[in-house]
């Protein structure tokens, strides 16, 4: 069923296109981080805006992966910077509402206290606020990197997709060991992800037990 | 130290007037307490002291400066404060969470380390804990903690908003003693709103009482006000029994040496400690019971109320005969005028 000459002899095409998909997962996944970041600091400058944020990321997030890359094609074509805009919108959105939720449930007392001895409001917010949400930061991330690897394999479609081009490949042909070797290896890379993110998290937030 | 003079206050979309037209001076170096039904306006009272809260009219003073002539954060620095829930940072060790305020301010990390480690044993806390982090300390413990952060910086005044509240009542009583034998030590200026009217009479040099709507009743030492209560407001909220809770905040020392006549001789030795009760007849002779000249007039009169014949020998510190006390001479003092117990 598997044929495994057929993978010694593309190993190298598989290795690329391997590359391709971290690069891709990578460049939305930091796109999306910075974009969050930037409307998070958003909200700290008109925190009215947060509950209004975490609505319309919610909206936004049910619009098909396979639509929103179509919808963007018009504009950039068949091309990376598609790829990259459509994966970097999914990972604003659950890294954002991630972020803000964590934000929003950060105790009320602890805050207060903090204004109460001087903090400033940018003291509080890195000092204080942020630290204490960078456990729920970290899981919107690792949840972010699981999706947007199985988000990648779409991006095929539009002539992009690391291994997703390997679906089309075997699709193509009726041939099963290229699908098989890309599902496979989607698989393990999401679970690197997972325990990449899960690490940073042990390392990071020390004081929750 | 800290003056409010006409102060009013109504919350944003409160119906109800938080604070009205207040006017209170707390003296520099008292631990004052501001007691009342909770509602009553207290804590507000105290949040406008570092502009958590903020006044609709009337000046607040701290050190004779108006807060509103202040930078915020400068004021708040300046100031201690501690919460009832001891609100530590969660994600910071005990040692960064003393730190807090000498961080902001600048200091020197030696000087921070040097100060943090003086903190945590003026809390009576090891310095084993200094590298733990809140969730694994009791809940006793991070009081101590967050008392320390309210200190780090050395500030002169010091704001307390129900910080033993929530501590079981073994902890809290414990707490409470430690605070006034710190207090002893540091004489800052303590602002503390409790709810409990014994705790304000156990720790305050002063209390202040409230009424609803943040209006002040009566502001007068603890003596004087289980003594003769403003209003029956304050009367009822002293509670049952305010003569025996007089009793406990006066001291056998506070009394005049007194002598009673029993029938009984007393046997002392050469430096006058005494030693036994004595009889000329062949009536047994009671057992000799002594209270200090420190004891609490409540310890003393529970020590009479025990011994059969209704008298206890009173000693000084060295232990040396000064007087006997029976319950006439407790009545004497309670219906004498007021005693000033605490000196201002």
């Amino acid at each position: 069923m598997i044929d495994w000459s057929w993978i010694v002899e593309n190993w190298q095409q598989i290795g690329q296109l391997l590359v391709d998909h971290i690069q891709l997962v990578t460049l939305g996944l930091c796109t999306g981080m910075l974009l969050a970041g930037a409307m998070v600091l958003l909200t700290l400058w008109q925190p009215g805006l947060a509950r209004p944020m975490i609505y319309v990321c919610g909206i936004l997030f049910t619009i098909p992966s396979l639509a929103l890359f179509i919808l963007i094609m018009p504009f950039t074509g068949l091309s990376k910077t598609t790829a990259v805009i459509g994966l970097s919108l999914y990972s604003l959105l659950i890294v954002l509402q991630n972020t803000l939720a964590g934000l929003a449930s950060n105790p009320a007392d602890v805050l207060e206290e903090a204004r109460a001895l001087g903090y400033t409001r940018m003291q509080r917010f890195l000092g204080v606020e942020l630290p204490l949400a960078l456990p729920a930061l970290l899981a919107g991330l690792r949840t972010t990197s699981v999706t947007l690897v199985g988000l990648v394999t779409v991006t095929a479609l539009i002539g992009q997709g690391g291994l997703g081009q390997l679906f089309i490949t075997g699709l193509a042909q009726s041939f099963t060991t290229p699908v098989a070797v890309s599902l496979v290896l989607t698989v393990i890379l999401a679970l690197c992800f997972d325990l990449l993110f899960y690490s940073i998290n042990q390392w990071l937030v020390p004081w929750v037990r | 130290m800290i003056r409010f003079e006409a102060v009013n206050k109504t919350h944003k979309g409160s119906p109800r007037t938080a604070v009205s037209d207040l006017t209170l001076h707390v003296r520099e170096g008292e631990i004052c307490v501001f007691v009342g039904p909770s509602g009553c306006g207290k804590t507000t009272i105290l949040r406008m002291i570092n502009r958590l809260d903020i006044q609709d009219s009337g000046g607040i003073f701290v050190n004779g400066v108006a807060t509103d002539q202040l930078d915020v954060v400068t004021l708040r620095r300046g100031i201690g404060f501690m919460m009832q829930s001891a609100a530590l940072f969660p994600h910071q060790t005990v040692a960064e969470n003393i730190g807090a305020v000498p961080r902001l301010l600048g200091w020197s990390k030696q000087k921070i380390r040097q100060r943090v480690s003086e903190l945590i044993s003026l809390v009576g806390l090891q310095p084993e804990f200094l590298q733990r982090y809140p969730n694994q300390l009791s809940g006793g413990q991070q009081s101590r903690v967050a008392l320390a952060r309210a200190l780090a910086s050395d500030p002169p005044v010091v704001l307390m908003d129900e910080p033993f509240a929530a501590l079981d009542p073994v902890i809290r009583e414990r707490l409470q003693d430690e605070l006034v034998a710190l207090q002893r030590r540091l004489h800052k200026t303590i602002i503390l709103v409790t709810h409990d009217m014994e705790e304000a009479i156990k720790i305050g040099d002063r209390i202040a009482i409230f009424e609803g709507e943040g209006k002040l009743v009566q502001f007068d030492t603890p003596h004087n006000v289980l003594a003769h209560p403003a209003s029956a407001f304050v009367r009822d909220f002293i509670g049952k029994d305010p003569l025996l809770k007089r009793l406990s905040l006066m001291k056998v020392a506070d009394l005049p040496v007194d002598e009673v006549s029993c029938e009984f001789k007393l046997l002392l030795d050469d430096k006058s400690n005494p030693l036994k009760w004595v009889s000329e007849s062949d009536v047994p002779v009671p057992q000799l019971t002594t209270v200090s000249s420190n004891d609490s007039l409540h310890h003393a009169l529970v020590k009479i109320l025990t011994v059969p014949i209704g008298v206890v020998v009173r000693v000084d510190e060295a232990g040396a005969y000064d007087g006997c006390l029976s319950i006439a001479s407790l009545h004497s003092a309670l219906n004498k005028p007021v005693l000033e117990v605490h000196h201002d």
